[in-house]
């Protein structure tokens, strides 16, 4: 589906994205025509309040390419940006380890990730899990069951993407897809599920 | 002159059980006091913390934990020092831990309640089953519930088991896709599945709507279908019962008479006030009403206080089947596989139930994928896929009281009130070890019929949340807490209403059992007062 040629990064980038992102990072695409993410050699905000709408905006070009998206949200983006730096500070260092081994193998397709991951350090691994992690699960960290408190973070609930492959068959819990006992019968879609 | 007093009685915690008995009095005319440790909070907030919430699957998260009036998963709120780490989930504010309950509305059967005498092993109930069964229906009509009049709840096939003199006050809801599909195949062996009595009820109810498949009974229901405590604590008051929150009481105080004279409760600023009553109701779960008793050396002649604590102690399944099945359309419990819930293998090991979870499993789906470094467009069809197929069996066990199964006030912490927090001390029997055997051998069957791939099958034992024993109810004042009608045997005017009392744990969820024993406390005490 997305075959590992250059022609194909573009199909990664919506036009209204690739026009922001242009003008974004202005002469500097020019710099590095070929990389695929030239704000990975950049310097970082090294606290959360320093973050730049520029770094957010990076950190969502990496996510929609670590989770096969086009246009994730902007606001779900900076939130999740933020509190990973909060998890631990050296997040944007290990983002941009982890953009540079993905450019460095020409990771593209992510349906390759297992072989890529096989051949990176386990840091460089961990950072993709954790960005892939926020956005699917809506949080990071790890939930404990019985304790008061635990390392995890708040990203989104509805936004997150473990939601969108079943959102015709189930529902995001708390909210209703239908009347009493529609329960009964099963998803239209079910001979092909 | 007369004694003069604050009321004519005086019930500690608004929980379910507390709540339907300061109702029941309050409506006969009585004058009520509920002390109440938590605070009052709306639907909305509780249903906002949740979608906020960064553990969503940490049931306690949405709810008030202040230092005051902690949950049960506050740090050194339980210390164990048995084999087995026991942590049930227990809230605080008005209405109680049902605010989080699934639910689950059984009876006992007449078995249940003389395991003794039938099989051998444990205890008899001091009552039977038909002096309870007028309360069942009382109860069942309270909450709403919603249940089948023509299954045998044995698990057997029988006749409609166990009795009733009235039918269930709703009818049952109708079984997902995922619910028959797993009836029809695994059933096909032989396996009974018994629909699950609710009280999230599918039709209005009591100012309560018709479920429609939120979802989420656990943590919240966020429409209110699934009945919580909160809904009588709210009649009580509105029949004239006065509630008092941030109220925790910290002491029974002994009067003449082997009575009791008063409780003495504190407030988060550190007031302690101290009020009268005719008559007391301890309604503070079946872990924080032992507490308040032994803190206050109360009740205790037999020494059985705090001990014979009994869960449902339990273990789990999760398998991907071989076809799509859909779990998460509905609520989140229906039923289960009711076979080894009553027959002459009680004798050796523990009774067991297989229940089937109904819970959009998207979030446990994604993490196995996650961890096993499934991502992109693979992560999301695999998502679909295994989120179609997923099944959750959550098994329970029958327990047997022991002397060494205790709750006890702990020595080392006390709460921001200075009220010691507990220590636990449970370890699970051979009568159950052996019923965990069983219910292995029943996961292998229901794998293969399924054609399934196991996800987990070896969980270990695991918290069930049933809070049981602690109070026992007993037939002689040396050998338990409280008689056949719930009063304690060393004291005249004081009543215990929880779980705690049951002494013989059967397999099933306690709490319409606890609440059909409120209100027959209400209707003893409105005959004294
Ligand atoms: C996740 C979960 C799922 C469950 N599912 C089911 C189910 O499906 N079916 C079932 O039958 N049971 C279920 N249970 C068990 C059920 O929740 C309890 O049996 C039930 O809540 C007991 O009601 P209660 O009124 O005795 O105690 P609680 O509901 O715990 O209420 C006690 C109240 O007393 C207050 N209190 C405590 N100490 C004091 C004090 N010293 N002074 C003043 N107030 C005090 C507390 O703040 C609380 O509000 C479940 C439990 C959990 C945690």
């Amino acid at each position: 589906m997305f075959p590992d040629t250059a022609s194909s990064k573009t199909t990664l980038l919506s036009p209204a994205r690739r026009l922001s992102r242009r003008q974004l990072l202005g002469g500097l695409l020019g710099l590095s025509a070929a990389s695929l993410m030239p704000w990975a050699t950049w310097a970082w905000a090294s606290e959360t309040h320093q973050v730049s709408e520029k770094e957010v905006a990076n950190f969502l070009a990496l996510s929609e390419r670590l989770t096969g998206r086009e246009s994730l949200d902007a606001k779900i983006a900076g939130r999740a940006y933020r509190v990973l730096m909060e998890a631990g500070e050296d997040f944007p260092a290990r983002q941009r380890q982890l953009a540079q081994a993905m450019e460095q193998a020409g990771l593209t397709d992510m349906r390759k990730f297992k072989a890529f991951a096989a051949a990176q350090d386990q840091t460089v691994v961990d950072t993709a899990m954790a960005i892939i992690s926020a956005w699917y699960l809506g949080y990071t960290g790890t939930p404990q069951g019985h304790s008061a408190t635990d390392d995890t973070r708040f990203v989104t609930y509805t936004g997150a993407l473990m939601f969108e492959p079943t959102i015709d068959a189930t529902v995001i819990p708390t909210y209703s897809r239908g009347r009493t006992n529609y329960w009964h019968t099963p998803p239209d879609t079910l001979a092909t599920d | 002159m007369a004694t003069q007093y604050d009321a004519d009685v005086i019930i500690i915690g608004s929980g379910a059980l507390g709540s339907n008995a300061a109702f029941e009095l309050a409506r006969k005319g009585k004058s009520v006091i509920i002390l109440e440790s938590g605070e009052r909070i709306p639907r909305w907030k509780i249903l906002e913390n949740f979608r906020t919430s960064s553990r969503k699957s940490n049931y306690n998260d949405p709810y008030p934990n202040a230092p005051w009036a902690p949950t049960s998963f506050d740090e050194n709120y339980i210390t164990n020092t048995g084999d087995f780490e026991f942590l049930p989930g227990m809230l605080r504010l008005v209405g109680g831990t049902t605010w989080h309950w699934a639910a689950a509305t059984w009876r006992y059967t007449p078995n249940d309640m003389k395991l003794k005498s039938t099989y051998g092993v444990g205890r008899d109930w001091p009552i039977d089953y038909d002096e309870l069964e007028p309360y069942y229906q009382r109860a069942e009509y309270a909450l709403g519930v919603a249940g089948s009049d023509t299954d045998d709840q044995n698990g057997q096939g029988g006749d409609p088991w166990p009795p009733r003199s009235e039918p269930y006050p709703v009818p049952p809801e109708a079984p997902s896709y995922y619910y028959q599909r797993l009836k029809e195949r695994i059933g096909a062996e032989g396996y009974h599945f018994i629909h699950e009595p609710n009280a999230r009820t599918n039709q209005p109810w009591d100012g309560r709507p018709a479920c429609s498949g939120n979802n989420n009974c656990m943590p919240v229901c966020p429409i209110g279908a699934m009945y919580s405590g909160d809904v009588h604590a709210s009649h009580a008051e509105a029949a004239g019962a006065r509630l008092l929150t941030d109220a925790t009481a910290y002491k029974l105080e002994k009067g003449d008479g082997g009575k009791i004279a008063a409780v003495h409760c504190r407030s988060s600023n550190g007031d302690d006030t101290r009020l009268t009553a005719k008559y007391f109701i301890v309604a503070a779960n079946g872990l924080e009403t032992p507490k308040l008793l032994l803190i206050s050396d109360v009740a205790n002649s037999s020494d059985q206080v705090g001990r014979n604590l009994m869960d449902h102690t339990g273990m789990g399944l999760q398998f991907l089947a071989d076809e799509p099945l859909w779990p998460g359309r509905g609520q989140i419990q229906e039923g289960g596989i009711f076979d080894w819930r009553d027959g002459d293998f009680r004798r050796q090991h523990a009774a067991i139930k297989h229940a089937l979870t109904n819970k959009v499993p998207n979030e446990a789906v994604t993490r196995r994928l996650l961890d096993d470094l499934i991502v992109g467009p693979t992560l999301d069809e695999r998502i679909r896929h295994d989120a179609a197929r997923w099944v959750d069996i959550s098994t329970t066990f029958e327990m047997l009281p022991h002397q060494s199964n205790t709750i006890r006030p702990s020595s080392t912490y006390k709460d921001a009130l200075g009220i010691p927090t507990m220590t636990v001390n449970y370890s699970v029997d051979n009568y159950v070890k052996r019923a965990g055997e069983v219910a292995k051998k029943d996961f292998a069957n229901f794998v293969r019929i399924m054609n399934g791939e196991v996800v987990e099958d070896d969980t270990g034992w695991q918290n069930r949340d049933h809070i049981m024993g602690t109070v026992i109810m007993g037939d002689t004042a040396e050998n338990s807490v409280v008689d056949g009608d719930c009063r304690t045997w060393d004291h005249a005017n004081l009543f215990l209403s929880t779980t705690g009392v049951i002494p013989a744990s059967g397999v099933i969820n306690p709490t319409l059992t606890g609440v059909a024993l409120s209100i027959r406390v209400a209707d003893t005490i409105a005959k004294e007062v």
